[in-house]
């Protein structure tokens, strides 16, 4: 097998606040590997944004804090390491993409000034050489006539050309591993499709490897190797994209998978979940999904469901596969 | 079809947003001529991307915006230039129901005031009979009884948007318009709104003008669709000539660009190049030219005509027909 770049271990993040502990993220573990990419599901509230805040230690703190659990990136723990020793990892091995272009960049400098600090900051450059490069970088992620472009303020450029400029800053000290929060779910369809290809193509090239975090199953399913679903916090499902959409197991999957009217197929009433995303200050006992589920049991009720393996790789929090459902 | 009954007619609508400040003579042209008919019963979907104009055309119709030229017929009158007080009593017939659950509500109102607002307005005093109505609309709509002391800010976004359709059907209209309505909803809520939105429809007859850029829900509730770019109609039709036999370049972009679970067909995906053009200097010609992979010399120069393609298919394009 090839070489385990990332590997989350148990993580707890928890936020003290005066309504009481909400437990945004609850022993969660998966790895990834190099090149390869990983599929965060789920949506508001299930803990996807905090697990990669958690792992680029970008937490509000004190409010959020990492209670329990390893971060291993390249064999280093990124819980135990310095603010200081965290700087030299951010932007040169990990870098994130945000969902909002607008608020990521600064608007009172130029894209190109803002793409060039991080060659200024990062590699020691001249001022002139960095903005060759940056130059460089924009005509990497496709902006037209990048020459003149790389003096524009980001409110020149339309959503589509901003999500491109994060992508480049991002991507400047060839990071190892990319981390894109819904990096498309404000772009029109057209746009979203040229900034996957892009980052596809860019993947390739660069040999990066990418934590996509979305609540579209169809990005993932068309982007990513590996597919991770959360639910209030937890893992509900994990395996290969393969695995987990030919062979569904968790209730909450096909309910997600069930809500989404398809193109290719005609049905008369979509199969919504019932209720709602339940608040982290008050987290159902026993299977958190059990409010919800459609198949849900007295077991359900009472007990917390443990990660099950249901095939090659494949797992599932559900009591459905575990010896005690048929009793 | 046939003797379906016309309740809205839009025609050769135009709305310009000057811009550029005082003398200026620039404009951006949000809707540059758009024709179209909703019948009774029926959802049209009206299918774009941001800055095609669909949600000025939502607003224009209401008359919350007034048109710069054509006009809008709804049941039989020509209400383009209705004033205000002309326009009260179509407002009972006619409601909206925005995208934002968030921006709609009045913060410091509680849902027995949301929903009663509309109520009073037309004429509804008696408090009893308010709170009796009120109470039938939250069930109408799947909200608790006992909820109706609350604040829009202890409900979620899906129960938020849950409270604007009550609102928007309260006084019993016959007509909708759907802005974006399940968009800014998480996956497994927005199907809940998107059921609500449809058992709506049967229960009441109501028609429909469902305004969204997502084009698997679209599918899914539209009979009709019209899909814009850049404040004109590129091509408009039943849904099974849109989705099953898309002749216009855009409406195949644009359904090549959805990505679908399980869906291999990724690899000949269309994508466009380019960004929308802005609408205060649309592309001459087609406005579509500047995107278009199947441009010609003649695409630059001369606006498309609309081309009839029978069972009231058109496009607007320029090889469409088959001939240029």
């Amino acid at each position: 097998m090839s070489e385990t770049l990332l590997e989350v271990k148990n993580l707890s993040t928890h936020f003290f606040t005066e309504r009481g502990v909400a437990p945004a993220v609850d022993g969660v573990s998966f790895r990834l590997e190099k090149g390869k990419t990983l599929g965060i599901v789920g949506e508001s509230g299930s803990g996807k944004s905090v697990t990669s805040l958690s792992i680029m230690r970008l937490l509000q703190e004190p409010a959020g804090r990492i209670v329990d659990g390893q971060i291993l990136f390249n064999g280093r723990d990124l819980v135990k390491l310095t603010e200081k020793e965290m700087q030299e990892i951010r932007g040169a091995h990990i870098s994130m993409i945000f969902q909002e272009p607008m608020t990521a960049l600064n608007p009172v400098y130029t894209v190109g000034t803002q793409i060039a600090e991080v060659f200024i900051v990062r590699q020691k450059m001249k001022k002139k050489e960095a903005r060759q490069k940056a130059i460089e970088m924009l005509r990497l992620v496709g902006i037209p006539s990048p020459e003149t472009r790389v003096d524009n303020y980001p409110h020149q450029l339309s959503g589509g050309m901003r999500q491109r400029v994060v992508i480049a800053i991002a991507l400047a000290c060839n990071p190892e591993l990319l981390i894109a929060d819904e990096p498309t779910t404000a772009l029109d369809v057209t746009i979203q499709a040229q900034i996957l290809e892009l980052m596809k193509n860019l993947q390739k090239q660069l040999h990066t490897s990418l934590i996509m975090i979305t609540h579209d199953l169809g990005i993932i399913s068309e982007m990513a190797d590996d597919v991770v679903v959360m639910y209030c916090g937890q893992i509900v499902e994990s395996g290969t994209m393969k695995e987990v959409f030919h062979h569904m197991s968790h209730p909450y999957t096909e309910g997600l998978l069930n809500s989404i009217p398809r193109l290719s197929e005609e049905v008369e009433e979509l199969t919504a979940i019932e209720g709602m995303v339940p608040s982290l200050y008050d987290i159902p006992k026993g299977c958190r999904f059990h409010p919800r589920c459609p198949y849900a049991r007295e077991i359900c009720r009472s007990q917390a469901p443990e990660l099950l393996e249901v095939g090659p790789g494949h797992c599932s929090r559900c009591h459905r596969y575990s010896k005690a459902w048929e009793e | 079809m046939g003797q379906e009954q016309v309740l809205i007619q839009v025609k050769n609508l135009k709305k310009y947003f000057p811009v550029g400040g005082f003398g200026s003579k620039k404009a951006a042209k949000a809707l540059d001529g758009i024709t179209f008919d909703i019948y009774q019963g029926e959802t049209l979907g009206l299918v774009g991307e941001s800055g095609c104009g669909k949600t000025t055309m939502g607003r224009v119709i209401l008359g919350l915006t007034p048109a710069t030229e054509g006009e809008v017929w709804f049941d039989g009158q020509n209400i383009t230039h209705y004033t205000e007080k002309q326009m009260r009593p179509l407002r009972s017939e006619m409601q909206i129901i925005f995208q934002d659950p968030y921006g709609c509500l009045d913060p410091r109102k509680t849902v027995f005031e949301l929903i009663a607002a509309p109520l009073k307005v037309h004429g509804m005093k008696d408090r009893e009979q308010l709170k009796k109505r009120v109470l039938e609309l939250m069930e109408e709509v799947g909200l608790r009884a006992d909820y109706i002391d609350r604040f829009p800010h202890e409900f979620s976004g899906g129960q938020r948007q849950r409270i604007g359709i009550a609102r928007a059907i309260a006084i019993n209209p016959r007509f909708i318009v759907c802005d974006e309505p399940v968009s800014a909803l998480d996956v497994s809520v927005q199907a809940q709104v998107v059921n609500l939105i449809r058992k709506l429809q049967k229960e009441h007859g109501l028609t429909y003008l469902f305004i969204s850029h997502d084009l698997r829900v679209v599918k899914h509730l539209c009979d009709r669709i019209v899909v814009m770019y850049l404040g004109v109609v590129v091509e408009s039709g039943c849904k099974k000539d849109i989705y099953e036999n898309p002749v216009h370049p855009y409406t195949r972009a644009l359904l090549s660009a959805v990505p679908e679970v399980g869906n291999d067909a990724v690899e000949h995906r269309t994508i466009l190049e380019g960004d929308i053009p802005s609408p205060i200097d649309p592309p001459s010609g087609c406005r579509f030219h500047t995107r278009c992979p199947q441009a010609q010399p003649v695409c630059s120069q001369q606006a498309p005509p609309q081309v009839d393609l029978g069972n009231g298919h058109m496009c607007c394009c320029h090889f469409c027909g088959g001939k240029p």
